[in-house]
């Protein structure tokens, strides 16, 4: 691939916040898009921009009490795209954006802050809309909002087992109105795979780092593949497709940033390359190749995977300090958000998308 | 004692981080270095400086490494992101634009999308499974094994009890091994995904993101291989929104699982949704493939082609298929030659196949009986010419071999149309007959009871004969033939025409020309200016070096459809051999070329599905359109001719419209159309039509002549011109062209004057109205001479008199040369003694030199002396004679004297006679005399 051949990553806009930004997120269907933080006086706020002439607009700024630390726009329909937010003190809320002042749906969810937040059904994976919390206070929940109060599924550690930092769920696996699972990533490095139709632990696994992020190629097929980025530079992708019975899902690792790598995120429109933001502010663009042979039998004839490799399509330095969140857009291939913890967000084009 | 053992002695050490020896940071070490590990470790000691700053080595040890591995990770290096400013304007601009051009509609669509917003959600809601463990309906059937589970589903559990579940899951799915099961989830999980989706309450937008956010999974899947899911999610965005990108790509994933008939619909699917999808052809031309039915394939492919002349994969396809076409021909050849009796049988049967399935098999044996004159002479014919000409182009090949396909085709359709069909299918026929046929098969091919056969059945016997390379057999069978019709008498002739035609064919092939020659003759005695005998009487005469003669029929043929393009090749090849025997008079050596009667010329067009069997190489690189269109385009292009016999021209263009819809690629509909846009004076739509005949035949004289009619139409005479010019290059026999080219010409110049003179008269404003009068003439008389050109004309007697149609020229006295050049031009031109008469009354005889400059040339100058003499000379001789002198002194007389004929000269010579003869106080005898001297007389 020569040089111009390659995808460029572009930095279209960017904007200076006057608050700590934990997470951006596009309305589906739109060019707007929410950015969640918290102000230095302790308060959370939401913010609704749109792209106008080659500019950031601000449409809409939504003071809350806690600091807001992750949103979703998964679990709702296109029609009425509510944002679920997870915020400091374990809130789960979701709102109207075009009438934010009550929330549609309210929830004391967790003890302690909401790390992080994913939505499905309804836009996009069959079956109920889901929301999945993780917290630092060691659960995983799966809220329904049609259901008050009470999460649908709870995940948490046995008693008296140290709890640890959940950091990054998702879902995956809903590919039809039954299948639907959770992955949850934790800050000793544990991976686990909770199968909600079955309501049992399907796989775990560590990867000796904290696990920052974690996402499926998508939620809505069969598991394909998964993707776990971690403290120390390393991220791992598993081939979700065959799993073997003790030695579980194939995995490759590469060692992409020099620091932490916070987020992962899957281009909506081809699943096979995926954005990774690293600490020290640089992006990396990946694309997964298929091994010839996507399993194998062991010598005792059972199916194993056989993981396929990455190669790094493009990377780009944005800024000193780590990229906190990314976000492709659902409608338009190429165009993403990003921000970090330089009080930025940015619009980025990467381009030639279509082409690999 | 080695640097290894003691590298301090030599002072070097080595570096800190990787303890490598210093020396090995050199051009020269690094340059030998294949050590991809080793070399990164280098480039990171260089980079970090601990051992000082090399710039240049630092680059030299990265495009090593570069060389050796370009994926290695040390070569990563930050960037920052890319601006504007990274890219060139237009690919800025793009890029932007993109971006700005999404943003703008996906406001729109987002504005839409708040209309639908109230209305919608409730029916949402009722597709919606329950909420999860809430709805104990659902539960129900799960209780068997989660009873337990059901009080605790809202009190928070521990990793423990997630993981007893598991065991307990295990123990009611008992007898299935856990093995089992992984290994089937690979692919269990497509039987659970739904194929439908519930489409119920969602709006526009959100169906397009749907059907669009499927098919990006299906390509997905399909790009790692998962062709079963793919299907899936492709079948999944076809139920939400039906899209040609969808079938398509359905189309290939089915045809990498080899579902040849989903995938074969799939592309129907398609090309019914948009005609003329390459992608979907050459798909489909894959299921036909596999289908063994490489006519088709060969159809399609060639489409493609058509559009695509440099698609490879087409091209390997069709290499694969007409391999394949080759590989089974020698089967089925042994099969005729062994049991003709049993093949024979089998295509009786095949007959009944190819009525049932009706299929295009227009060339194919089924239809031979039907298609009856068209179909055994043209299956006949490519193989004859290669033959006689050597010139059996690989092209040529394919168009014949697809003829022998598709009775083979026929043979086990539907069966999967495999060799081992078609290979049971004589043996069951041969069983069927009775066992004497095992014999038979053995035995070589024995005369055929033929006195119990019609001859019709000879005929077809015949015919399979020579396709299979029999042509003394064949021949056999046609006389056979003969002579069962022959005493019928003339009720036969067509039929027995065609006998002779055909055996004639064989006679060529064996190389019997007089034979050959002699079974023309007749055939043509029977039914004259029929294209095949005639063709193959020119090949048989070329062969006999007869090259006249040859060259004689080549040119009937011609006459009869020009589009021949054996014949157009065979008359240019026999026109350098005439001129190289005969010198540039040998055309005067033809015997003369018969005038085809326009019957046979009306005839010609018609046949558009025969005749691209006639041409040979052309068959096969020409799409044919499916038997019913090509029924519907053959009787629509009939009407259309009888509309313009009848005059009715209207119709017959939206009958030929009619046909373009179907084919768009035949010459003839678009020169016949051109022709009712003459007729009906839209010269433009005329002229278009005739652009997209020369587009698909280049040297169509029809089109080239219409055309030029066009133009003339259009008043563009010099394109008229050329396009006459062209017309009677590629046949200089065209009477009407000649005569539409000296009209044409004629109009050039005339029209030259006429603006000029506008011009003149526009600055004096005099009498403008007048020359714009004779302006507004033009139309309408061109359009009249048109219908004159035209074959089916009705009034032929207004070409003649262009002068009547103008008003006297208003002359006044001329200022200048120039001004005088162009009255006398136009007086010239039209030919107006009176008006130069006048002209040259109100003309000062001594400005005559200078009026006249150095324009003076021959026409003018007898149009002078004409005028001179008729007009004036009675009425004043002295200005006569002042004229004849003051000519004589004008520049380029002396020059022009020597020009002009005797004839001109005895014209000039009477006016002198006539001059002397009248008397006149002005000039005397003496002065005549000298000045006829002056003249040379």
């Amino acid at each position: 691939m020569s040089a111009f051949e390659k995808p460029q990553i572009i930095a279209h806009i960017q904007k200076g916040l006057n608050y700590t930004v934990f997470d951006c997120k596009w309305v589906p269907c739109s060019a707007k898009f929410v950015t969640m933080g918290n102000f230095a006086r302790g308060t959370g706020v939401i913010q609704l921009y749109e792209i106008q002439h080659g500019d950031l607009k601000l449409l809409r700024e939504i003071e809350k009490a806690k600091p807001i630390k992750c949103g979703t726009f998964g679990a709702t329909s296109l029609q009425q795209r509510y944002l679920a937010t997870g915020d400091f003190a374990g809130n789960l809320h979701i709102w109207n954006l075009e009438a934010p002042e009550i929330p549609v749906y309210s929830v004391k969810g967790h003890k302690e802050i909401i790390n992080t937040i994913d939505g499905v059904g309804l836009g996009i994976g069959e079956g109920a809309p889901e929301i999945v919390t993780g917290s630092r206070d060691g659960t995983v929940k799966v809220w329904d909002p049609r259901q008050k109060d009470d999460p649908v599924a709870n995940m948490e550690p046995v008693q008296g087992e140290n709890k640890r930092d959940c950091w990054t769920v998702a879902f995956g696996n809903a590919y039809n109105q039954e299948e639907r699972v959770v992955c949850a990533g934790y800050d000793n490095g544990d991976i686990k795979l909770f199968d909600l139709r079955n309501m049992s632990l399907r796989w775990e696994t560590n990867i000796k780092n904290g696990v920052c992020s974690l996402e499926f190629d998508r939620k809505d097929i069969s598991m394909n593949k998964l993707v776990a980025t971690s403290l120390e530079g390393k991220f791992h992708v598993f081939d979700m497709r065959t799993q073997h019975p003790t030695k579980g899902f194939a995995s490759v690792s590469e060692k992409a940033h020099k620091s932490t790598v916070w987020q992962v995120r899957h281009l909506p429109q081809n699943r096979e390359l995926f954005l990774t933001a690293g600490g020290a502010g640089s992006l990396h663009l990946w694309k997964y190749e298929y091994p010839v042979q996507r399993s194998k039998k062991d010598s005792e004839g059972v199916e194993m995977g056989v993981a396929g490799s990455v190669s790094l399509l493009q990377n780009v330095t944005l800024s000193t300090q780590p990229i906190s969140s990314l976000d492709w857009s659902p409608d338009k291939r190429g165009l993403c958000i990003c921000s970090s913890f330089d009080q930025m967000v940015r619009v980025l084009i990467i381009t030639k998308l279509h082409k690999i | 004692m080695t640097t290894n053992d003691y590298p301090s002695l030599w002072g070097f050490g080595t570096t800190k981080t990787f303890k490598i020896p210093v020396e090995h940071l050199d051009f020269k070490y690094i340059e030998k270095c294949s050590d991809v590990k080793h070399l990164e470790k280098i480039l990171c000691v260089l980079r970090s400086g601990e051992e000082g700053y090399y710039p240049e080595l630092t680059e030299f040890c990265e495009n090593r490494l570069k060389g050796l591995a370009p994926e290695s990770r040390a070569l990563r290096k930050d960037k920052p992101a890319a601006t504007a400013a990274s890219f060139t304007t237009e690919e800025w601009e793009k890029i932007d634009g993109d971006i700005k051009s999404w943003v703008s509609e996906i406001k729109k669509d987002e504005n839409k999308m708040h209309f639908h917003e109230t209305e919608a959600s409730p029916a949402m809601q009722d597709h919606l499974p329950p909420v999860r463990g809430s709805n104990s309906r659902v539960h129900v059937s799960k209780e068997k094994y989660s009873n337990s589970r059901q009080p605790k589903k809202k009190i928070p559990r521990d990793y423990a009890e997630w993981d007893k579940f598991d065991v307990e899951k295990e123990c009611s799915k008992i007898d299935e091994d856990y093995k089992e099961k992984t290994i089937v989830n690979n692919k269990s999980h497509l039987s659970k995904i739904e194929t439908r989706i519930d489409t119920a309450g969602l709006t526009e937008k959100e169906k397009t993101f749907l059907a669009t956010h499927e098919k990006e999974k299906g390509n997905e899947a399909f790009n790692s291989g998962d062709y079963e899911e793919a299907v899936m999610y492709y079948t999944r965005s076809i139920s939400v929104l039906p899209t040609v990108a969808a079938y398509n790509n359905r189309a290939q994933a089915e045809l990498k699982l080899q579902n040849w008939n989903s995938a074969f619909r799939d592309c129907e699917k398609v090309l019914e949704l948009e005609p003329g999808n390459l992608k979907a052809l050459l798909r489909r031309a894959t299921t036909y493939k596999h289908q063994n039915k490489l006519q088709e394939a060969i159809e399609d492919l060639n489409k493609v082609l058509n559009v695509e002349p440099d698609n490879e994969l087409a091209k390997k396809t069709l290499s694969e298929v007409e391999r394949d076409l080759k590989n089974s021909e020698p089967a089925s050849r042994a099969q005729t030659k062994g049991k003709r009796m049993v093949i024979q049988e089998i295509e009786n049967s095949e007959d009944e196949c190819g009525k049932d399935s009706g299929r295009a098999q227009e060339d194919g044996s089924g239809d031979k009986k039907a298609a009856e004159p068209a179909g055994p002479g043209s299956a006949a014919e490519p193989r004859a010419m290669g033959n006689i000409q050597k010139k059996l182009t690989g092209k040529s090949e394919g168009g014949k071999r697809p003829e022998k396909g598709a009775p083979r085709r026929g043979r086990a359709p539907g069966a999967g149309a495999d060799k081992r069909g078609r290979l049971r299918a004589p043996a069951a026929a041969g069983s069927g007959r009775g066992a004497g046929d095992s014999a038979a098969a053995a035995a070589p091919a024995g005369p055929v009871p033929a006195a119990t056969l019609g001859p019709a059945d000879l005929k077809s016997q015949g015919n399979e004969l020579f396709k299979s390379g029999q042509f003394a057999e064949a021949a056999l069978k046609y006389s056979a033939a003969v002579a069962q019709l022959e005493p019928a008498g003339s009720g036969n002739a067509e039929d027995l025409s065609i006998l002779y035609s055909n055996r004639a064919a064989c006679y060529l092939k064996d190389g019997n020309c007089s034979g050959c020659i002699q079974d023309c003759n007749r055939a043509l005695e029977l039914h004259p200016f029929s294209v095949k005998p005639l063709l193959r009487r020119a090949m048989a005469y070329e062969t006999l070096e007869q090259y006249q003669k040859a060259y004689v029929d080549y040119k009937t043929v011609l006459q009869i459809d020009c589009r021949i393009q054996l014949a157009n090749d065979s008359i240019n090849r026999i026109t350098r051999i005439l001129m190289n025997l005969d010198g540039p008079s040998w055309r005067e050596k033809l015997s003369p070329i018969p005038a085809v009667p326009t019957a046979a010329h009306v005839r010609a067009w018609q046949p558009v599905a025969k005749t691209p069997h006639n041409q040979g190489g052309d068959s096969c690189s020409r799409p044919q359109p499916s038997i019913a269109d090509e029924k519907m385009f053959k009787t629509l292009k009939e009407e259309g001719n009888q509309c313009v016999k009848d005059k009715n021209y209207k119709d017959a263009l939206n009958k030929y419209s009619e046909c373009l819809k179907i084919n768009n690629k035949e010459c003839a509909i678009y020169t016949n159309r051109a022709l009712c846009y003459l007729k009906l004076c839209q010269f433009e739509e005329a002229k278009q039509d005739c652009d997209r005949a020369l587009q698909i035949d280049d040297g169509n004289v029809k089109a080239c002549y219409r055309r030029a009619l066009a133009h003339k139409g259009l008043k563009d005479y010099q394109k008229s011109l050329n396009d006459l010019n062209k017309v009677l290059l590629l046949d200089s026999s065209i009477i009407e062209a000649k005569m539409e080219l000296e009209e044409v010409t004629r109009f050039l110049n005339i029209k030259d004057n006429t603006t000029s003179f506008n011009k003149e008269k526009e600055r004096r404003k005099i009498e403008i109205q007048e020359v714009s009068e004779g302006q507004e003439e033009e139309p309408g008389r061109t359009s009249e001479e048109l219908s004159t050109d035209c074959p089916v004309s009705e009034n032929g007697d207004t070409t003649n008199g262009p002068p009547e149609f103008y008003e006297k020229l208003p002359i006044t006295k001329p200022n200048n040369a120039y001004e005088f050049g162009q009255v006398i031009n136009a007086i010239t031109m039209r030919n107006d003694k009176e008006a130069c008469a006048y002209l040259l009354t109100i003309t000062e005889p001594k400005d005559l030199p200078v009026l006249l400059s150095n324009k003076l040339e021959g026409d003018t100058f007898l149009f002078l002396i004409q005028s001179l003499k008729n007009n004036l000379i009675g009425k004043d001789p002295s200005l006569v004679y002042q004229h004849l002198l003051y000519l004589s002194k004008a520049e380029r007389f002396k020059m022009m004297l020597t020009l002009i004929s005797k004839g001109q000269k005895e014209q000039i010579e009477q006016l002198f006679d006539d001059l002397s003869d009248t008397p006149n106080k002005h000039f005397t005898l003496e002065d005549v005399q000298a000045l006829k001297r002056n003249y040379e007389l």
